[in-house]
């Protein structure tokens, strides 16, 4: 019997669609979850070999969401059975009910100690030891959370309004009212401006914090696909295949028609910037590379597996490490593999 | 594609036996993978079927479409199952019998991944035999809807469930009441929900590609026994139409009257095209295509059916008569 060339084996191999992957802010470990419950953390780096972690269904009905702290010492999920799970290095964890599918958490970028989480509605900002410091209910389930640069704030997008909670929760401090569906936020790393992504295929954008505000219509698809470069200059937008970058120097964008950025053949499922280089990937199963947001792409990587063209790649989650050398992708069957931006065999 | 999920959404008022026809289909159904999204608790508990309970959260799409509503919470829970390896055979969603039909239909016209990788199978009704006519004939303070009235016109399939608690004379007049609000769907009876589950679901109600039955004969006129604000009417025209008038007078109707129009189909005879070109809509969202050609000899009659609230049935034929060529 005569065997058949195979790709080598994934770096990871999760039991079910990727739900989400988080490199440590030092870059020295990678974290995937999947629609599975598990959740995987492995070393960056191979030297005397892999430590990994990988436990399945520690959500059950899925993980939905990850973060780590700022510095690095605790990683959070979140999942569909309402559980929010917090890992220290020093391997200390902690469970904490939040009753509701837990669709989002976000890190304070300013106190390693500090976490908000949505679950259903309910916007809860909490300690390194899960405790609840303070909650609010919103009308409708909170989709997205985004802090502040400074770490003062955290905004909440739900449907009909965003609002924004004090490092300690409770009643919001601001609100934006908007009657539209929020599904993503991206705060500008200037701090000056947050945009959301929506289900009525459009893009809001506000200024911090007068609220004045403005809207991107028109698009193929709802927006779940924000990136601002790490100038705050462009917002880029994915949808269906298509990305849009628009400009905020000068006098902004409005009126302003935005680059477009062609090539992808399916929908957009992640948008990274590291540096000048944006990195957009597609459930096409490529990747590809814009450097300063050139319409020509510096690179473009396809993960299809040419000699499995039944199994063709559908990638689903993106994330760069810290120092730009490496990609970790996701995809819908659960595959997570490094990629080099030069194009180089996936680094192992 | 065609190995799109199916969707079946079941809707009733409390007591018309939705529990106990959900039960039977997962049940009978076994070897299938099914999902049921429920928001009321039911006692549902059958090994191969994943439940999941849904907030009714209705979105209003900001898209200058006045009555596009959609169900956020359907979008985020279908969105979870279609992404998961282990693909489901059919969905069920059963909603409460206060549950507004309207979005939850649209939500399969107007997200995009519901499109690629779900379709909508059916609306199916279940009403009580004994009860229904008392529900419709409930006067609701202005402004409000009659669910029970707003359920029987959105659905494809109206199963009259326990007709073993009325007589004859009864079920005949629960039937032609349902059916004087909606002449378009399939009436079928049961007792205990046994109904031929291959009569509601896998039918395929909203695929423009499978033959449209459109019954001509509730199209006439029927008499009027109460005085209705939601009814079926159908037209029936025979000739070819031109299709700049035609497009124009439907943007403008459903412009116009999109809110209160509930649901349509036609099958309609273009002048300039040998196919027969089939629609549907929900509201304000319209789908129509090209369909078979005309056979050699077939008369070219357009046949149209609206379902709504306040229709004026001499106003829109004549108004359609309009756009003949």
């Amino acid at each position: 019997m005569t065997e058949a060339a195979t790709a080598p084996p994934p770096l990871l191999r999760l039991d079910d669609y990727v739900t989400g992957l988080a490199w440590s802010p030092t870059g020295d470990r990678l974290a995937a979850t999947s629609l599975a419950g598990d959740l995987a953390v492995i070393d960056a780096d191979p030297a005397g070999g892999r430590e990994a972690v990988h436990e399945v269904g520690i959500h059950p009905g899925g993980t939905l969401c990850l973060g780590w702290s700022r510095d690095g010492a605790t990683l959070a999920t979140g999942g569909q059975d309402g559980q929010l799970r917090l890992r220290h290095r020093d391997g200390r964890q902690r469970v904490c009910e939040l009753g509701a599918w837990v669709n989002a958490l976000a890190w304070s970028p300013a106190d390693p100690g500090r976490l908000a989480a949505a679950a259903g509605p309910v916007t809860a900002l909490m300690n390194l030891d899960g405790e609840v410091l303070g909650r609010d209910t919103a009308p409708s389930t909170v989709t997205s959370l985004a802090w502040s640069t400074d770490g003062r704030r955290v905004g909440a997008g739900a449907y009909g309004s965003l609002s924004w909670y004090g490092p300690d929760g409770g009643e919001p401090v601001k609100r934006f009212e908007w009657k539209g569906s929020i599904l993503t936020l991206a705060v500008a790393p200037n701090g000056k401006w947050v945009a959301s992504g929506n289900q009525d295929n459009s893009v809001h954008v506000w200024r911090l914090w007068t609220a004045e505000d403005m809207e991107m219509t028109g698009y193929a698809a709802k927006i779940q696909q924000l990136a601002w470069d790490p100038t705050s200059r462009w917002l880029c937008v994915g949808d269906l295949g298509e990305i849009t970058c628009w400009d905020f120097s000068g006098r902004g964008p409005r009126g302003s028609r935005p680059r477009t950025l062609t090539g992808h053949t399916r929908r957009i499922t992640g948008l990274a910037f590291s540096g000048k280089v944006l990195a957009s990937a597609s459930a096409d199963g490529t990747i590809r590379l814009w450097r300063s947001l050139s319409t020509k792409p510096e690179a473009v990587i396809d993960l299809n597996d040419q000699a499995a063209p039944h199994a063709p790649a559908e990638i689903v989650a993106l994330a760069w490490h810290p120092d730009g050398g490496r990609l970790a992708v996701g995809m819908a069957d659960g595959r997570v593999e490094l990629v080099s931006p030069d194009h180089a065999p996936p680094a192992r | 594609m065609s190995d799109k999920i199916p969707v079946t959404v079941l809707t009733g008022f409390l007591g018309s036996g939705k529990t106990t026809l959900l039960n039977r289909i997962l049940t009978e159904q076994h070897g299938m993978r099914i999902a049921v999204i429920e928001n009321e608790f039911g006692e549902i508990g059958i090994d191969d079927a994943l439940v999941i309970d849904a907030d009714e959260e209705i979105f209003e799409m900001n898209n200058g479409c006045i009555c596009c509503t959609v169900r956020g919470d359907l979008i985020r829970i279908l969105g979870n199952l279609v992404r998961r390896r282990d693909r489901f055979d059919h969905i069920l969603i059963e909603t409460t019998g206060l549950a507004d039909p309207a979005p939850v239909a649209q939500t399969f016209f107007v997200d995009e991944e519901m499109k690629a990788s779900l379709r909508l199978d059916a609306i199916v009704t279940l009403v009580d035999a004994r009860h229904v006519t008392q529900h419709l004939d409930e006067v609701k303070p202005e402004g409000t809807e009659n669910e029970a009235v707003e359920q029987i016109a959105f659905a494809d399939r109206i199963v009259i469930n326990k007709t073993d608690l009325v007589d004859e004379l009864e079920l005949e007049e629960v039937e032609s009441r349902v059916r004087a609000v909606n002449g378009l769907a399939e009436v079928l009876h049961a007792s205990y929900g046994q109904v031929d589950l291959n009569r509601i679901l896998d039918v395929g109600a909203f695929d423009l590609s499978r033959a449209l039955d459109l019954d001509p004969e509730f199209l006439a006129d029927g008499e009027h026994q109460h005085d209705l604000t939601v009814t079926s009417v159908g037209i029936e025209l025979e000739g070819e139409l031109d299709s700049g008038r035609l497009n124009q007078w439907l943007s403008w109707l459903l412009s116009t009257q999109g809110t209160d129009i509930f649901r349509m189909k036609g099958i309609l005879a273009v002048a300039g095209d040998e196919r027969r070109f089939v629609f549907q809509g929900v509201h304000m969202l319209f789908d129509g295509q090209p369909d078979r050609p005309w056979g050699p000899g077939e008369r070219r009659v357009n046949r149209l059916v609206f379902i709504g609230r306040n229709l004026d049935r001499d106003d829109l034929t004549q108004r359609f008569a309009a756009c003949l060529a």
